[in-house]
């Protein structure tokens, strides 16, 4: 009743809302109106952000037809693009996966000296900006850089080649996989790991029998995320890439460039980026639904 | 494996577990200090402490999973430190089981066999007999195929066990085998772990802050203090001759008495005893103990010492009583049974009149090593007595 | 004698910091030699020009106005989540992560096929005299888009795990509903929408696909600071320069580093307490 009555008192939509956050029991009706305005208010914040820039791509894409829209995506530049970001991913991801596990080993199962730097190390690149990433890269892996010209000799170019590509991609994703695992195997704790090694298992034994089969959820996850923004990483990439068409051009780099040409080929390669963005949020929130409890460190 | 061994004093040939001096130290803390003990084979052995007295390091240094500062841990002979927590075969039950989620009941059990090396490996068909007669044995015949988190609380920590025993485990630790369990099964869960040690005869040592738990289960209880170990000893010799002070409290619940050493006699509530011990009067420090069932109401009122009635309950068959001394500001605990008490049961609001059946004196050198301790029956005047014979004990 | 128990402390903490040296320690120490090659005065040299400058102003001023509407919004958004019930409500949490796993490129044609003039948009918002695609405007929409989820991701667990209790305990001393919020949510919720702001705030400084389609580019006017080094490295291949303007943006996300761990620790002490 006191809410009732504050809102009554209060007026004004302030108090009202107010009221609606903070009510208890079954509320009274100025309350529940402000709940509803409350509700309608992050509907329209989420379908204003969120969904007409979606749309807008499908709508976009399909604006000439699907003819057009399939011709577009079998530009020989395009599959190019398409094959090239696959393979990319399909490096980088891998690589990530290792490294994330590799982390979370470390992290949650030993204490050492400078373990808050090696955390903060491994949050790093979230902070940084791609555009950062990828210079960086050029500083040390360049022409002029300073291995650059040593693994040229050796034959190997990184930047403006795959290598570079991969190595953006990886920096720029490098977390992602390390911090679904950290907090889920630090809250976990190491009882499960020190029961199997006391029963006789070994290092290995203890990782696929008994880690891996508590923290795969959480690990997929990390694992799709990684994925989504390694096909997706437009910044870093661009840096690195020199984006030649039909051979160091990913498919956000394809966008770009078809964007200052074709604005609706742009988008028609554009919405098969965003078909993997949807799939992704659909796979994630399936896996949330179905092994939440394997994903949060507190349950 | 003894031709490489240091060479040791004794010949530890089927002499069980022999721990001597380790020492244990986390930063500043020091969680063992100077801490040996031997246990023989086939013994049930309590570790009881409070929490951070270091039963847990010793424990977890036992079986690998820490290592100590110094001191050395042999197995009939062999020097188990120098084996890493896989190749030990120790047995170790985790206080909250740590259970494998994933793995249904048999798979837990199993999962010790079935790690071994490719060599040692057991065929599946034994590993399969093996898992059922494990769970045969802790009575869990039947869920096999259930997951931990589908089993009570009792039934999670027999898993446990079962898993521990799987290696058929030449030592079997537990840690707080009952923390985790509501206080009813608990009880149940002492006598059955009881006599399934002594069907199986594994050695084995369980660490626990309960001292029912130990008193009733144990063979021999180990109390720890503040890394240190403070007695050894069979349930009925710690609670009947405690060796220190903080064992008397812990164990036995002895509460402290304004006793004091005055030249030849001992003090307590305006009565003296001459002491006949030398050491005694030159004691530089003295405890005096009673127990709370030791304090006795008497029969004829105005006889005893003068105490008031603070409070009374009643707890299911026991009388607990909280009663003020005259001269001595803490209160002091007694515990009667109803009947004793149905039969002395003269109080007045004014008060009523104790007997104290028992005290425990503990006196300290200087250094405040050696500790002296003898139990004295004062009879209800204030006859000299002598205390004594004293026994002394290194602490 | 060690003390690891566990196997693999070697092998795994050998194997982060060998990608974490190759992958960033080395490349960040490479950025900030070149930068300190350049001196103080050869630094200000390549900072202190007008379109430098004005960059910078625009990518620091726009992210902390974006992270600040975030905030708000975000708090909106995760409140309603987390204690409402409504239709769609699963769909809707699943579209907060569009800005993460959406490929920024994407992102940044879609928002400026939307706002463009001739937009679905951007042509209703004309006739009224509000430009958003290639102005300042749609900068901060772009990195308004891109920090959302920052805020409601982070307030989301908290809000969940602080039920209700705390509510009823405050009602139950007598609290008004007026005085619950701010007494007694906001403050609980303060570390932790501080510490969304900041990832918010980190993200939309760094941030490059989103921003420079609906920007435009302009000359003083919507340039953005990732984008004066891209533009150093492309085509003009100044990586001195890039280097410079990449030290401060460096250095910014490093202050707020800093400035997070320390929220955590606080948020962390609090948690003790409670």
């Amino acid at each position: 009743m006191a809410t009732a009555l504050d809102a009554a008192l209060g007026g004004g939509p302030l108090m009202a809302a107010v009221a609606a956050v903070v009510s208890i029991g079954r509320p009274a009706w100025p309350t529940r109106i402000a709940r509803v305005a409350l509700v309608l208010a992050a509907l329209t914040v989420l379908g204003w952000l969120m969904v007409l820039p979606l749309l807008a791509i499908f709508a976009e894409a399909l604006r000439h037809g699907l003819a057009f829209y399939l011709q577009a995506i079998r530009e020989p530049d395009t599959l190019a693009a398409v094959r090239l970001t696959l393979t990319v991913a399909a490096i980088a991801v891998p690589l990530n996966m290792v490294f994330g596990v590799a982390a979370a080993w470390s992290m949650a199962h030993f204490e050492f000296r400078g373990k808050t730097w090696l955390g903060a190390l491994i949050d790093l690149p979230f902070s940084i900006s791609p555009v950062v990433c990828g210079m960086v890269l050029i500083l040390v892996y360049g022409k002029d850089g300073w291995l650059g010209s040593w693994l040229e000799a050796q034959g190997l170019q990184v930047i403006f080649a795959m290598p570079g590509l991969v190595l953006a991609t990886v920096l720029v994703t490098l977390p992602y996989v390390a911090r679904e695992l950290i907090p889920l195997m630090q809250a976990q704790g190491s009882d499960q790991e020190e029961a199997a090694l006391t029963l006789g298992a070994s290092g290995w034994q203890i990782f696929f029998r008994v880690t891996l089969p508590r923290v795969r959820w959480a690990l997929l996850y990390g694992v799709l995320l990684c994925n989504a923004r390694a096909m997706g990483e437009f910044g870093a990439v661009y840096v690195v890439s020199g984006h030649l068409r039909g051979l160091t051009n990913t498919l956000p780099l394809q966008v770009d460039q078809l964007s200052q040409e074709n604005f609706s080929a742009a988008f028609a390669v554009a919405s098969l980026l965003a078909l993997l963005t949807v799939l992704t949020l659909g796979i994630k929130r399936l896996v949330e639904w179905r092994h939440g409890g394997e994903l949060r460190a507190n349950t | 494996m003894v031709a490489n061994c240091a060479p040791t004093p004794k010949d530890y040939r089927n002499m069980g577990i022999e721990i001597s001096r380790l020492r244990r130290q986390f930063g500043t803390f020091v969680a063992l200090d100077d801490v040996s003990l031997s246990i023989g084979d086939g013994e049930f052995v309590a570790v009881l402490g409070p929490s951070g007295s270091g039963k847990t390091s010793l424990l977890r240094i036992l079986a690998g999973l820490d290592q100590p500062d110094s001191g050395s841990v042999f197995r009939d002979g062999q020097n188990l430190l120098a084996l890493d927590a896989r190749r030990r075969g120790v047995g170790l039950v985790f206080q909250h089981y740590a259970l494998f989620p994933h793995m249904t009941v048999a798979q837990n059990v199993a999962f010790g066999l079935r790690v071994r090396p490719w060599r040692l490996r057991p065929k599946a068909q034994m590993i399969k007999t093996a898992v059922e007669e494990l769970l045969c044995k802790v009575e869990l015949e039947g869920l096999a195929g259930r997951y931990p988190s589908q089993l009570s609380g009792g039934q999670r920590q027999r898993v446990a066990l079962a898993r521990a025993l799987a290696i058929e485990p030449r030592l079997l630790l537990l840690d707080e085998p009952f923390g985790a369990l509501d206080a009813q099964v608990r009880v149940t869960l002492r006598g059955w772990l009881r006599e399934f040690h002594r069907s199986l005869g594994i050695t084995s040592l369980f660490v626990t802050h309960d001292q029912d738990e130990a008193l009733e289960m144990a063979d021999r209880v180990v109390v720890m203090n503040r890394g240190r170990i403070e007695q050894v000893g069979t349930p009925e010799q710690v609670y009947r001759q405690p060796a220190t002070p903080f064992v008397s409290r812990f164990i036995a619940r002895g509460q402290s008495l304004p006793g004091e050493v005055r030249g030849q006699h001992l003090h307590l509530f305006g009565h003296a005893w001459r002491i006949e011990n030398p050491a005694v009067v030159d004691a530089h420090e003295v405890a005096v103990h009673v127990r709370p069932e030791d304090i006795v109401p008497a029969v004829t009122p105005g006889d005893g010492l003068k105490a008031q009635l603070l409070s009374l309950r009643h707890v299911a068959g026991s009388v607990r009583a909280s009663l003020r001394v005259e001269n001595w500001d803490q209160p002091l605990e007694a515990h009667w049974s109803e009947r004793d008490w149905a039969r002395y049961s003269g109080a007045t609001d004014d008060g009523l009149g104790i007997h104290l059946q028992a005290v425990t004196v503990f006196a300290a050198d200087r250094e405040g090593r050696v500790h002296m301790r003898s139990t004295v029956h004062p009879p209800s005047a204030s006859a000299p007595v002598a205390v004594g014979p004293w026994r002394r004990i290194e602490a | 004698m060690t003390r690891h128990v566990l196997p693999g402390f070697r092998l795994s903490t050998g194997y982060t910091l060998l990608v974490l040296g190759s992958c960033v320690l080395l490349p960040l120490t490479a950025l900030l030699w070149t930068a300190c090659e350049l001196g103080p005065a050869g630094w200000w040299a390549q900072i202190g020009t007008r379109r430098v400058l004005a960059a910078l102003k625009l990518s620091f001023g726009g992210a902390l106005l974006a992270a600040t509407i975030d905030a708000v919004l975000g708090l909106l958004v995760a409140w309603v989540l987390v204690r409402y019930r409504f239709a769609f409500r699963r769909q809707c949490d699943a579209l907060v992560d569009l800005p993460f796993a959406l490929p920024t490129a994407v992102a940044g044609i879609a928002l400026t096929a939307l706002y463009a003039p001739n937009g679905w948009l951007g042509s209703r918002l004309a006739p009224l005299g509000i430009e958003v695609a290639y102005t300042r405007l749609g900068v901060l929409l772009a990195m308004v888009f891109v920090g959302l989820p920052f805020v409601v991701r982070t307030l989301q667990p908290v809000l969940e795990s602080m039920e209700s209790d705390l509510e009823e305990a405050a009602y139950t001393l007598g609290a008004t509903s007026f005085q619950r919020f701010f007494r007694v949510l906001l403050p609980l919720l303060l570390p932790t929408l501080l510490t969304g702001y900041a990832l918010a705030l980190a993200r939309a400084i760094g941030e490059y696909g989103s921003v420079i389609f609906i920007a435009g580019n302009r000359l003083f006017r919507t340039e953005i600071a990732p984008y004066l080094i891209v533009q150093k490295i492309d085509s003009q291949y100044d990586y001195r320069g890039a280097a410079a303007l990449g030290a401060v943006m460096l250095a910014a996300s490093l202050l707020l580093l800093l400035a997070m761990a320390w929220l955590q620790r606080w948020t962390r002490r609090w948690a003790v307490v409670r």
